[in-house]
């Protein structure tokens, strides 16, 4: 695996749209939190303890080293001020004063080995105004012998020195500042200077004590309570008493300073259970160091001890870092070993994801690998292996099936073909040679219905027909099939009403074990007499629409529908037709067409419709019957079978009827055109998009004959008549006026010339206009009227 | 039929509406007037709303159109539908307008 994937892994693996990312995430930040307050917590709590343990080695030789010295100052006082009256009691006896003192320095220092000498030194002009120095001392030799002087008489200037002025000043016990003996020891020494009261307060004389500073220093080069620590013992003027180095005895020091400038931090001690304080601060040559600091009783004196902060809290604070490095290093492995098996798990998901994926996108026998898995997930796999294998069975099913029902919808459609093959083909029977206006629609619910229709001519009258069978579907077609032929079979034999219904009945009714039985109506109408006989069986009666007597229900005698009960004997009826009046027959599938409401259509409804369409042709019914139900119905499934047949009266011999427009010579009459023209296109259910054009050539011919067909102030009357036959879609524009001769073809019609358009003559626009938008355009005068016919191709819907 | 002419920047817009037939020729012939008698020199008839147009129309354009060429202008026609378009085809006023 190169860089690249390594990378990717890497990347992968921190993508938080993962379960394994994001639970590794989750987990491993709260383990992190949880470890780190742990850690913490522990950590600082025995981190202050240890501390407070490093610090308390410090304290404790601190406090020990000052016990030790305050014991051994205290010691020398104690025995002093315990001796104070023998001093004084050895003054007042005037003879033996001098022997009495000289015995008490001596017993002092006999009886306290570590006194190295003892003197009583008087105030020089105390017993009297002179200058009198007298100060009885003894000492012990380094031999051990203790020898007596006067150190009054020697060349020791006692007054002078440091102890005696500042005893003197501050009329206070006091330990001296240390100093070099050259007389007796070579030492350094530090002296006890206890003044001594008369009565009235004035100091008779100085009894003193020396002790070696050796005694305090010895102290001092035990105590290290840490490995490169320091002690130092500091007099009040920030001298060293004790210090590792002895050149710097007596030497400022410099720490002394230290401790009250304010470069030092704040006392890192605060407990106030101590006076010891403690500071830290970094040394002249940058390396961190610790300062422990206390005062010491009976003397101004003070003590150090200064380490470096390593050799304290090192330990402490590579404790620490030894526990976060270590917490580090757990919490890293624990998010390792957490992801890794997080991914175990959530590897074989993604694994099973995809392999479904193949299978969503159509591969439906794409496997779904073997993965490593455990419990819940390999559960997961073999159930997503199940619901594959039963899908693949449903879809093979669903396969069939489709297969099944395509070849079912085939053999239906054929089905349909032939059953509408049964039906009469109106317009190949001519019917209008016999002034007869038939049309008719039938549209089966199905995909092949139960209604059925039938119409034709024979010797001179004209049979007709329409039924309902049971049912809807294949089941009614079947049967609808039969009785089709049936009725053709039986009418064509039998000019009867009656008698058609009544053998077709017996036919139907044998063998009907599914019981189908047939709502029928039947009629022959003689062509001559307009005589109509007619007989139901249990069909709805059809509407009569009539221009005087408006629409109504013919009235039947319902009978019983075909195909119940054998032998029955159907009874017809008769009433008799006139001129333009129209049959309607229909089935059920009109007025029980059902809308969204399930509400039927209703005989209202269609009356209504049908009152407005009183003079229409039977075309024009069907039509806007057929409108009528699609709008009630809006988009609902078509419930039954719908079947219409219309049977109308024209009067005469003549062809389609001829709309007129009569007009008279007057140019405000063409307001009347556009109407004109638009009732034709409607009635004969033109191509709209002509309809303009052909307005405009029936304009511009009307112009010209209105300007000059009739001489000037002359009133005159222009007839426009348009006839359309369907066959050759020819609208034929008839333009009839009783005018001079007049032939507005004559007329030269050219179009614009580009070059001049003065040249354009104002009348041959308009006739090149109809040249051009008429297919033919024909002049001819007959019996004093000039006759234009202009017809053009039309398309009908 | 509705007229509306609007002058803006020395181009006068001619819109006409609905059908301009025979009968109202004479009306447009009036509404122009304005038009017929400025020295406009550039006219753009609208014909958006136009939907019909007889011989008698036309004349009325022939005439705005040796009107406004005289004063050394031009005339314009847009807009058309498919019929109007037809028509002026057929007459030979494509070629005449320019269009």
């Amino acid at each position: 695996m190169g860089i690249r994937g390594f990378a990717n892994r890497i990347k992968a693996l921190f993508t938080i749209n993962t379960i394994s990312a994001r639970l590794s995430l989750q987990v491993g930040l709260v383990a992190t939190l949880v470890l780190s307050c742990i850690v913490f917590l522990s950590t600082v709590t025995s981190f202050k303890t240890a501390k407070e343990s490093s610090i308390a080695t410090a304290k404790n030789e601190l406090t020990l080293a000052s016990l030790k010295i305050e014991n051994i100052l205290s010691d020398v006082m104690i025995v002093l001020d315990n001796l104070n009256w023998c001093v004084i009691e050895a003054i007042s006896d005037k003879e033996n004063s001098e022997k009495k003192i000289y015995d008490l320095t001596i017993k002092v220092i006999q009886n306290n080995p570590q006194i190295k000498g003892c003197c009583v030194a008087f105030v020089p002009n105390y017993q009297s105004s002179e200058t009198n120095y007298y100060a009885p001392y003894s000492y012990r030799l380094a031999s051990g012998e203790i020898e007596s002087k006067d150190l009054g008489n020697a060349r020791y200037d006692y007054v002078s020195r440091e102890w005696y002025t500042t005893a003197l000043k501050t009329k206070k016990p006091y330990w001296s500042l240390p100093y070099f003996d050259g007389e007796g020891s070579d030492e350094y020494m530090v002296t006890y200077v206890d003044p001594i009261f008369d009565e009235e307060g004035r100091i008779i004389c100085f009894f003193t004590a020396d002790i070696m500073l050796e005694t305090l220093t010895s102290i001092a080069k035990n105590i290290k309570p840490y490995p490169g620590s320091t002690f130092f013992m500091v007099d009040q003027y920030a001298n060293y008493i004790v210090t590792p180095d002895e050149t710097l005895i007596m030497r400022k020091s410099s720490m002394y300073t230290d401790y009250f400038r304010s470069n030092l931090s704040k006392n890192l001690i605060t407990d106030g259970t101590t006076d010891i304080e403690m500071y830290r601060y970094k040394s002249n040559e940058e390396e961190s160091m610790v300062m422990f600091t206390k005062l010491i009783h009976h003397s101004s004196w003070r003590i150090f001890i200064f380490s470096p902060y390593e050799a304290i809290f090192g330990e402490d604070d590579k404790m620490l870092s030894y526990i976060v490095v270590v917490s580090i290093v757990g919490l890293v492995i624990m998010l390792v070993v957490c992801v890794y098996r997080i991914r175990l798990i959530t590897k074989p998901i993604t694994q099973i994801s995809n392999a479904l994926e193949n299978i969503a996108k159509g591969d439906i026998y794409s496997p779904i690998p073997q993965v490593k898995a455990q419990y819940e997930v390999l559960q997961l796999r073999k159930t997503f292996e199940y619901m594959q294998s039963s899908l693949a069975e449903n879809i093979k099913n669903l396969a069939n099936a489709m297969k099944e029902k395509e070849r079912v919808d085939l053999e239906l459609s054929v089905a349909r073909k032939i059953q509408k093959g049964l039906l009469v083909n109106i317009e190949s029977q001519k019917f209008s040679k016999q002034s007869l206006d038939v049309d008719a629609l039938l549209i089966p619910a199905r995909e092949v219905g139960g209604d059925l229709y039938d119409i034709f001519i024979q010797n001179n009258k004209l049979y007709f027909s329409v039924g309902d069978v049971s049912g809807k579907g294949v089941p009614a077609s079947i049967f609808m099939a039969i009785s089709s032929k049936l009725f053709r079979f039986l009418s064509t034999r039998n000019s009867s009403a009656s008698t058609i219904l009544t053998k077709l009945n017996s036919v139907v009714s044998e063998n009907n074990a599914a019981n189908m039985f047939i709502t029928i109506f039947v009629g022959i109408l003689d062509l001559k007499t307009k005589q109509l006989t007619y007989s139901n069986a249990g069909h709805n009666p059809p509407i009569l629409i009539s221009a005087q007597n408006g629409v109504s229900k013919v009235s039947v005698k319902p009978n019983i529908p075909i195909g119940i009960v054998e032998n029955y004997t159907y009874e017809e009826q008769e009433i008799l037709l006139q001129e333009d009046d129209t049959l309607l027959l229909y089935t059920d599938g009109l007025n029980e067409a059902e809308n969204s409401k399930n509400e039927f259509l209703g005989d209202k409804r269609i009356f209504e419709e049908l009152s407005k369409h009183t003079g229409s042709r039977s075309s024009q019914i069907v039509k806007s019957l057929h409108q009528l139900v699609e709008e009630f119905t809006q988009g609902e499934e078509q419930s039954d079978d719908l079947t219409m047949l219309s049977i109308k009266l024209s009067g005469g011999k003549q062809e389609d009827k001829k709309q007129c427009l009569k007009i008279e010579n007057n140019l405000h009459e063409l307001e009347q055109l556009p109407e004109y023209i638009q009732k034709i296109f409607e009635l004969y259910s033109l191509d709209i998009t002509e309809q303009n054009r052909v307005n405009l050539a029936v304009e511009e011919a009307l112009t010209n004959i209105i300007m000059y067909a009739y001489p000037k102030e002359t009133k005159g009357d222009i007839e426009v008549s348009a006839t359309y036959e369907k066959q050759t879609a020819l609208l034929k524009i008839e333009i009839k006026d009783k005018g001079k001769e007049f032939n507005p073809l004559q007329k030269e019609a050219k179009p614009v010339e580009v070059t001049s358009p003065q040249e354009v003559s104002p009348g041959g626009l308009g006739i090149f206009l109809i040249k051009e938008i008429m297919n033919t355009v024909e002049y001819s005068r007959i019996s004093s009227q000039n006759i234009l016919t202009m017809s053009k191709k039309v398309k009908s819907k | 039929m509705e007229v509306k002419i609007e002058t803006t920047e020395g181009k006068t817009l001619l819109s006409v509406s609905g059908r301009l037939d025979t009968l109202n020729s004479e009306e447009f012939a009036k509404e122009i007037q304005p038009i017929m008698q400025s020295s406009e020199t550039i006219v753009v008839i609208d014909c958006r709303e136009l939907e019909y147009i007889s011989s008698a129309g036309l004349r009325q354009f022939l005439t705005l159109l040796k009107s406004v060429q005289s004063r050394g202008g031009e005339v314009r026609v847009e807009n058309m539908n498919e019929q109007i378009r037809n028509i002026f085809d057929i007459t030979g006023f494509t070629t005449l307008f320019k269009l």
